[in-house]
């Protein structure tokens, strides 16, 4: 090797070594607690950062709080990674389909002993409480609620002769017919905006009497007819009411809601429904109307919420704790969920909230969500029924399958990934 | 080639000091982790608890889902129409951009960049971008169908009304829409490629087939073309592989749908692994997409194989 | 050769077109960053700016540590960079011009490494870096501490050497042609000599494509610096950008004003090294 390139080379691992030498830099005397955030904005991170890490901090010397905001979109890489190889964050936001996975394969910590002796329990909304339950153990703490409901145009409804949001299913599709306003083959304005999504499809299911699979979490029970009707009702609002195109009327990220840029007329929708009304249309404000989504048989709100877990890592389980009820205060808990203009999964912070009170609107969501919310069952497969649900809707509603087939092949799938727990057990 | 006894040694030496580096860190960032993949694969492994040997399940459950034209075979067809899609036409203009920015035209710089441009803006941002051009009601795309219903209105008289599409919204469009944002990002890598190849041709080749009076096309014939096959060859099956794992655009721009028109394996493998936890059956997945790849390049580099030089 | 085909002022013609076309997400990016928000979401869409926003490009670099993230991703890519040019020419000469046994199956092996989506190898790797024994507070049997998790070498040491380069070299090498080196060997020059002093200058193109292209990719790098950092001291730009994007809102001005600043050193180094594609200064230069 010549003189220069060896040279070169040395330097080089010199580097190497120099490098590997900083990274083992920094031992440390004091306590770092992890907290790891997917709902978040710029308010939030100071929020977070400006007050309410100082403050535990303050509260808590020697304990320093790293807190890494991570975006849904890859929480379950960095989730999965961090706990295969035993450095998971100590507290971590999670949404409302984890539980039964991340109990299940003992990524979150039972905290029942904990709420025990807490004895706050009681305060939190029943549907917000049970996304983080699972058989029966508590596994975390709701943060924020997002209940979906039905957001209407009062002055469309109108003047299509309905004095009151429609109850049932067949007064939507007849508001929403009667609202439709299309030029061509183009919507200029769709009686009912629906996303294609396997969410919409498991509210139709519940309203008409139905389930996904039974209590034990063995068996599928998506080819029953009540689940059928509900698919079909579904496509029906794409393909026999026309009130929305197939393609739903989709948005890039960001981009101005379809009902705030009244280009629908009613939409199935949680409070961001009105948070994008009052951001771009705030004129539309009074004409607004939020309703129950319309029965079959019973009444339901689905109610989708994001919670805080601890990990079974955690070293300092104590203080992970004590973070996560110190983030819980009502007044913490208002403020942090202000940000994002969510809901407050408990009522003491619902009933301390400025940002509720400045928004009378939302207490229309929350005395839904309390009268007829309703979350998602907790199963360890939910990643996966998720997704084949998906696939199921999205071949009827596309109709290379009838709703019937696509939710009786749908449902063979589903009991052999159930009975592959089950028989692993 | 000459070749003595005593640089035959010297040459053994020096491979074995210029590949130790190199091979050293591959050994333990590579090869280790794709070993580790491999018998993964035939493990039920969630990550927590410990892999557990269950023989070649994974790969029979593949097989299955083949069989009965399940999400993975979709996600093979579709990964085929993404290759197929994107890579004759990508090395085809990339070719043609380079050979016309090799002509030593005035400007030349400035275009280069400007085609390299896409290669160096992050997939995520310029998924991001494109997603707003393919949007229904806000899209460039469909703003630019407006202007040309009406053009064509005000030719013909009449309203001719082009409907706005719904682009990565729509199953027979979003697939295609992938292709046409892949080929605009991926076309400055190739030509850089290319240009890089071109450069190793020697000018005296062509001034000596000028003189015999050689027409430009049998100019290209007879010694761009040969000369830059193994140039062509790497693009190929760097190409064939790139397009094998094609994922970021389709993660951030339809994740997969809409009724699973755009998923494809790494995207499966990606959800298998992070999503459900199952490790083992996203590695056999990896396999089985690492056989096929392996398959089309040695294919490749066959068919691209020829005169004195060898590729592989 | 095309010149001699067209008129010059035709390809003109057609490489304007076409480089409008390339050109147009980026106007309409640059466009994006300098509107304020409320302007964004138009349609018919609009694409001078009513009120130039200078201020989103303060604003998103006050968002978050950018200064710190740049340096991250400066010596992340560096280091990638140097260490790619080096080892994989170094490997790819031994593939392309030297004889020794197991050769073509070595080589098979590393480019078969390149048919395994990195999906499937990131955890292990991931593992194998927080059991680094020794370092991040690790014992000798890798056990206690982060390992290499958190630190430049973590993120480095992976990308270090990649089958890529080793490909894209040995390729080049091997159309180089054999008089120069064959000569050089009989007048006693050294294997080593050959590949510094004949391979290596001939080899600029080759070089300056792997390093612009390993730059760019290190840059851009994503998944990996995301997934092994987990401090805002160590974070790279890419990971930086996330703090625009979020599942409800994108502040879709800071993003793109970000996205604009966080490209600009990327096209530096491709206009630095894109002169090595210039007609004359490689090969055709010394033999021409």
């Amino acid at each position: 090797m010549s003189h220069r390139s060896g040279k070169l080379l040395l330097w080089f691992l010199l580097g190497l070594v120099a490098l590997v030498l900083c990274g083992c830099a920094g031992s440390e005397k004091h306590v770092e607690l992890e907290l790891w955030i997917a709902d978040f904005n710029q308010d939030t991170r100071d929020l977070i950062d400006g007050e309410l890490v100082p403050r535990f901090e303050a509260a808590h010397p020697g304990v320093e709080v790293n807190t890494q905001y991570i975006s849904w979109t890859h929480l379950d890489e960095k989730l999965t990674i961090s706990f295969a190889g035993g450095v998971a964050p100590d507290v971590f936001q999670v949404g409302a389909e984890y539980v039964g996975g991340l109990a299940y394969r003992g990524m979150a910590a039972p905290l029942d002993d904990y709420i025990a002796e807490w004895g706050q329990a009681d305060d939190y909304y029943p549907a917000s409480w049970n996304t983080c339950v699972y058989q029966g153990r508590v596994y975390g703490l709701p943060y924020l609620s997002a209940p979906r409901v039905l957001i209407y145009r009062k002055d469309l409804l109108s003047a299509a002769g309905f004095d009151n949001p429609p109850e049932t299913w067949e007064e939507l599709a007849e508001a929403a017919r009667r609202m439709t306003v299309k030029r061509g083959p183009v919507f200029e304005m769709a009686g009912m905006n629906v996303a294609v999504s396997w969410q919409v499809f498991v509210e139709f299911l519940w309203e008409n009497g139905g389930r996904i699979f039974n209590d034990e979490g063995t068996r599928s029970l998506l080819d029953s007819p009540e689940a059928a009707e509900a698919l079909q009702f579904y496509v029906d609002l794409y393909h026999r009411y026309e009130v929305c195109p197939t393609a739903g009327m989709p948005q890039a990220g960001g981009a101005i809601p379809v009902f705030a840029s009244q280009r629908a007329a009613m939409e199935i929708n949680n409070q961001f429904g009105l948070y994008n009304v009052r951001k771009y249309a705030p004129e539309l404000l009074p004409k607004v109307g939020i309703a129950p989504t319309p029965l079959r048989k019973r009444r339901v709100v689905s109610v989708y919420t994001d919670w805080l877990a601890m990990s079974p890592q955690s070293k300092h389980k104590e203080l992970a704790w004590k973070l996560m009820t110190f983030l819980m205060e009502p007044a913490n808990l208002a403020a942090y969920n202000a940000t994002l203009f969510f809901i407050p999964p408990r009522r003491s912070a619902v009933a301390g909230a400025e940002f509720m009170q400045q928004n009378p609107e939302l207490q229309e969501f929350v005395a839904l969500m309390d009268r007829y919310g309703r979350s998602l069952p907790a199963i360890p497969e939910w990643f996966e029924i998720r997704t084949g649900l998906q696939r199921a809707v999205e071949s009827a509603i596309y109709q290379t399958k009838t709703p019937e087939d696509a939710l009786r092949g749908y449902s063979r799938e589903l009991d052999a990934l159930l009975a592959e727990r089950v028989g692993s057990e | 080639m000459g070749r003595t006894t005593p640089i035959a040694k010297s040459q053994v030496r020096t491979a074995s000091v210029f590949l130790t580096p190199g091979l050293a860190l591959f050994f333990l960032f590579v090869l280790i982790p794709v070993v580790a993949a491999f018998y993964l694969s035939f493990c039920r492994y969630d990550i927590i608890h410990s892999p557990r040997w269950i023989g070649a399940d994974n790969y029979a459950r593949i097989a299955e889902d083949i069989g009965n034209r399940g999400v993975f075979y979709l996600s093979l067809r579709n990964t085929a129409q993404y290759a197929i899609g994107t890579i004759p036409i990508g090395m085809a203009l990339a070719l043609g951009l380079a050979l016309l920015l090799n002509a030593g035209l005035r400007g030349v710089t400035l275009y280069r960049t400007t085609y390299y441009l896409p290669v160096v803006t992050s997939l995520v941002a310029v998924s991001l971008v494109w997603m707003w051009i393919y949007d229904p009601n806000y899209g460039l795309l469909n703003y630019a169908l407006e202007l040309l219903s009406r053009g064509l209105s005000f030719v013909a008289g009449r309203e001719v009304l082009i409907a706005p599409q719904t682009w990565l919204a729509d199953p027979g469009q979003a697939m295609p829409a992938i292709i046409a944002m892949s080929i605009w990002r991926g076309l400055g890598y190739n030509m850089v490629i290319y240009l890089a190849g071109l450069q190793g041709i020697p000018d005296h080749l062509y001034e000596a087939a000028i003189i015999d009076g050689a027409t430009p096309w049998q100019r290209f014939r007879s010694i761009t073309w040969p000369l830059l096959k193994p140039t062509t060859a790497f693009i190929l099956v760097v190409s064939v592989i790139g397009a094998s794992q094609v994922f970021a655009q389709v993660y951030v721009m339809t994740n997969g749908g809409p009724n699973n028109a755009t998923t494809v394996i790494v995207h499966q493998i990606f959800q298998n692994a992070f999503s459900f936890m199952k490790m083992g059956y996203a590695s056999a997945m990896a396999f089985v997409l690492f056989g096929i790849i392996f398959v089309m390049s040695l294919i490749n580099l066959r068919l691209l194989r020829g005169g004195e030089v060898e590729y592989v | 050769m095309m010149r001699r085909i067209v008129k010059p002022s035709v390809l003109h013609v057609v490489l304007a077109v076409g480089a409008f076309t390339m050109i147009l997400p980026f106007l309409w990016m640059i466009s994006t960053s300098l509107k304020p928000e409320s302007e964004i979401f138009r349609f018919p869409p609009v694409w001078i700016p009513g009120e130039w926003r200078w201020d989103n490009y303060r604003e998103a670099m006050q968002a978050a540590p950018f200064g710190r993230y740049f340096i991250n991703t400066i010596i992340y890519a560096g280091a990638v960079t140097v260490s790619n040019l080096l080892f994989c020419s170094m490997a790819a000469y031994a593939f392309a011009r030297l004889q020794f046994r197991g050769r073509n199956v070595l080589f098979v092996l590393v480019l078969g490494t390149m048919m395994i989506p990195a999906q499937v190898t990131m955890v292990p790797v991931f593992i194998m870096l927080r059991h680094w024994p020794l370092v991040g507070g690790n014992d000798i049997l890798g056990a206690g501490g982060h390992g290499l998790l958190n630190s430049y070498p973590g993120l480095v040491l992976p990308m270090a050497v990649g089958a890529f380069g080793i490909f894209l070299l040995r390729q080049f090498f091997m159309t180089l042609p054999r008089e120069l080196e064959d000569a050089a060997r009989i007048d006693g020059c050294s294997e080593a000599g050959i590949y510094w002093r004949i391979i290596l200058p001939l080899s600029k193109p080759a070089l300056a494509t792997l390093g612009i292209f390993t730059f760019t990719a290190a840059w851009n790098e994503f998944l990996w610096p995301l997934l092994i950092m987990s401090k805002d001291s160590m974070k790279t730009l890419q990971v930086g950008l996330q703090v625009f994007q979020t599942q409800y809102t994108t502040s879709w001005d800071l993003l793109m004003a970000g996205t604009v600043v966080v490209t600009i050193p990327v096209l530096l180094i491709f206009l630095a090294g894109q002169r090595y594609f210039t007609r004359g200064i490689a090969l055709s230069g010394m033999k021409g």
